[in-house]
């Protein structure tokens, strides 16, 4: 069970958030400042930190969560104008929320910092009709029971569509992402590799179900 | 104004200039013919040195005084003179014509002398070289006759011509005046410059001022009308720097303002929601769960309402964080696009993509960039449902190259509700767009609407 930590001083939001992320399957932590967050940092898979905090505010807290555990994902909450902080904000948080927030895309959002920053666990990853061991770089087609074997950059790419899910992901925001380099030019490379994935995964890789394209504007990997 | 006062002003200080300049006049000038004197001596060894009537009364005046003299104190006389005039020639007959006394020793003068010779000799010094003088001795003048001849080199001549005494007067005039005029251009220049000089100081005060906006007060000295032109601008400084200071501590109460408001808005509808969805999840009847989705869209419009009319309060004030840079307007949109894609889908609408493989290169602030088009496709996702369309494409032109964003919504017209919610976004979207020097329009119509957000000039290709 994944560990949340919930940072939020006001009490009526605070109830229903716990209760809501508590009945979802989380384990929450719920503090009213942020004072001794480094203390409970230990174990805790994401961080929920809401920037208006009596005391040390928001902003100083994230700094120092991110500085302690760089790994950590943290998602901020945000009552205040939109812009300035989210300028501030995206400095060091990983997401961002404003209030009012839907309940649900407050769990979605969490549900994909956890996917993004997680440590791949033992358990494969069930896509469709594979599956994906994450921790040994494995990827076994349930159906026929043969291994796929990927190059590094195809298993990267896999990679981070899961990391993504339901997300249309641009060809720049992937490149970038798998090859770790600006998207100067790197659309063939790209494009091939695709084209190689799918040759491998998909069962009829013209008529792809795993890696849509999304014309005009990327790709994308449902769950 | 008063005495005290005059006496500190301008024109009080300036009399003083003049005042000294009248002093120095007269030592000016003694110092000019001075010093003339000497260039002529020292250049043409000119001055004469002697004068005729001078020698010929003094040689008369010695001659009269030695009428009783012996012939030895005759002598001492005589060799004092030519200590006078050592370039001289001097002799004394007595009265039997003998040469008593010639210096120097060696001179051309006969020994003895008779009548005729007495008067050949004064015949030919007549106007000859050298000037000579005779006087005669004794009381009775009948005890001889002492000479004196000095070369005629050694005078003044009182009509003498020569190049340097004709130009002399005129010379001397302009000298002079020249001189006299050039040491009042002085004493008035340097009280000048002092002038100068404190104004520019208040000149690079003020230059100060407007480059840096730190205002800085110049030293007061004296108490003239330069110095209360310091004084008023002193006081000026002063009282922007004080402004200046009030507008800041504005500024930041401000802020905190704002922030507070937003806070104070947002946490309570939080609560709501939060309670509205609690209520979703229990049993309710298909009615129920229809007033809680609308409920749950109109505090979701709250809080866009509130985001927006916070940022425009921000930004009409020219206080939303501005920092442009160069970047690919059409990844940007695409990448936009893409994030609104599956909230679109969800609400079953067809996205139609028409963006180019290219590169264009805007000047933007890329949270500006963002806001205006999440406020753009707000806007389609939430007026134009019914037309389940929404298009985004380029155009690119000659003179210029527009984003466009196009809905089949009924138009902005036949919007009923809330088209001042419509509005504050869109007058953010108009004020971004200006503030980046874009430019954007609305074509709608009752078959939809378009966006478009330009630039005049040609694209740049990467």
């Amino acid at each position: 069970m994944k560990h949340i930590l919930y940072v939020e001083d006001e009490r009526e939001i605070g109830e229903w958030v716990e209760r809501d992320l508590t009945e979802r399957g989380y384990r929450v932590t719920w503090l009213t400042d942020g004072n001794r967050v480094l203390e409970h940092l230990n174990g805790v898979d994401l961080v929920i930190l809401d920037v208006m905090l009596p005391g040390l505010d928001g902003f100083t807290v994230g700094h120092r969560i991110k500085q302690h555990a760089p790994d950590l994902p943290v998602l901020m909450l945000s009552a205040r104008t939109a812009v300035e902080d989210k300028v501030e904000g995206l400095s060091f948080a990983d997401d961002y929320l404003t209030k009012p927030f839907h309940p649900e895309e407050l769990a979605a959002r969490v549900e994909v910092l956890l996917r993004r920053f997680g440590t791949p666990s033992a358990h494969p990853v069930k896509l469709q009709h594979l599956d994906i061991y994450m921790q040994e770089n494995r990827v076994v087609d349930r159906e026929t029971g043969r291994e796929v074997t990927l190059t590094g950059k195809e298993y990267r790419l896999l990679d981070f569509f899961l990391r993504h899910p339901n997300q249309i992901l641009t060809k720049e925001q992937l490149y970038e992402a798998v090859w770790d380099e600006p998207f100067a030019g790197g659309e063939n490379t790209l494009m091939v590799h695709i084209r190689h994935l799918r040759e491998k995964i998909e069962r009829n890789p013209s008529q792809p179900t795993i890696i849509q394209t999304v014309r005009g504007l990327g790709y994308r990997v449902k769950r | 104004m008063s005495r005290g006062k005059w006496r500190k002003s301008l024109l009080a200080q300036y009399l003083v200039v003049v005042v000294i300049f009248i002093g120095l006049v007269p030592l000016l000038n003694s110092a000019i013919i001075w010093g003339y004197r000497q260039f002529l001596d020292i250049e043409h060894g000119i001055t004469p040195k002697y004068e005729y009537r001078e020698v010929e009364e003094t040689w008369h005046e010695a001659a009269k005084k030695m009428a009783g003299d012996s012939d030895a104190v005759r002598e001492e006389k005589l060799k004092r003179l030519k200590e006078k005039y050592p370039e001289a020639t001097v002799f004394w007959v007595d009265g039997e014509g003998v040469t008593r006394l010639k210096l120097p020793r060696d001179a051309d003068v006969p020994d003895e002398w008779t009548a005729p010779m007495a008067v050949a000799f004064m015949k030919s010094s007549v106007l000859a070289d050298p000037f000579t003088v005779v006087a005669l001795l004794g009381e009775d003048e009948q005890d001889g006759f002492m000479t004196i001849q000095i070369p005629r080199s050694l005078f003044s001549a009182p009509a003498e011509q020569n190049m340097y005494s004709m130009l002399t007067p005129f010379v001397a005039f302009f000298v002079i005046v020249g001189l006299n005029v050039g040491l009042f251009v002085f004493l008035s220049w340097l009280f000048f410059s002092r002038i100068r000089r404190r104004l520019t100081t208040l000149q690079q005060a003020m230059r100060e001022a407007e480059v840096t906006g730190d205002f800085v007060t110049v030293p007061v000295r004296k108490d003239d009308e330069i110095a209360d032109l310091e004084r008023s601008f002193n006081r000026m400084a002063e009282q922007l720097k004080e402004s200046r200071e009030r507008e800041q501590a504005e500024e930041q109460l401000r802020r905190e303002l704002i922030a507070n408001l937003s806070h104070d808005l947002r946490t309570p509808l939080t609560v709501i929601r939060g309670h509205a969805y609690s209520l979703a999840q229990e049993d309710l009847s298909e009615k129920g769960t229809r007033s809680l989705a609308v409920i749950d869209d109109k505090i979701r419009y709250l809080g866009e309402l509130i985001d927006n009319l916070l940022s425009f309060s921000l930004l009409t004030a020219g206080k939303y964080p501005y920092r442009p840079e160069r970047l690919d307007v059409v990844r940007l949109l695409r990448a936009i696009t893409a994030s609104w894609y599956p909230l679109l889908e969800r609400e079953s609408f067809d996205v139609e993509v028409k963006l180019p493989e290219l590169e264009i290169f805007w000047e933007v602030d890329k949270q500006w960039f963002q806001r205006i088009w999440d406020n753009l496709f707000q806007n389609a996702l939430r007026y134009a449902k019914e037309g389940k369309y929404v298009g985004v494409s380029v155009q690119v032109g000659n003179e210029r190259t527009c984003l466009t964003l196009e809905d089949r919504g009924p138009g902005l017209e036949n919007t009923r509700t809330a088209s001042k919610g419509a509005g504050i976004g869109l007058s953010i979207v108009s004020l971004m767009a200006e503030t980046m020097d874009l430019k954007w329009h609305i074509e709608s119509s009752e078959q939809g609407t378009r966006c478009f957000l330009c630039k005049d000039s040609p694209y740049s290709r990467s």
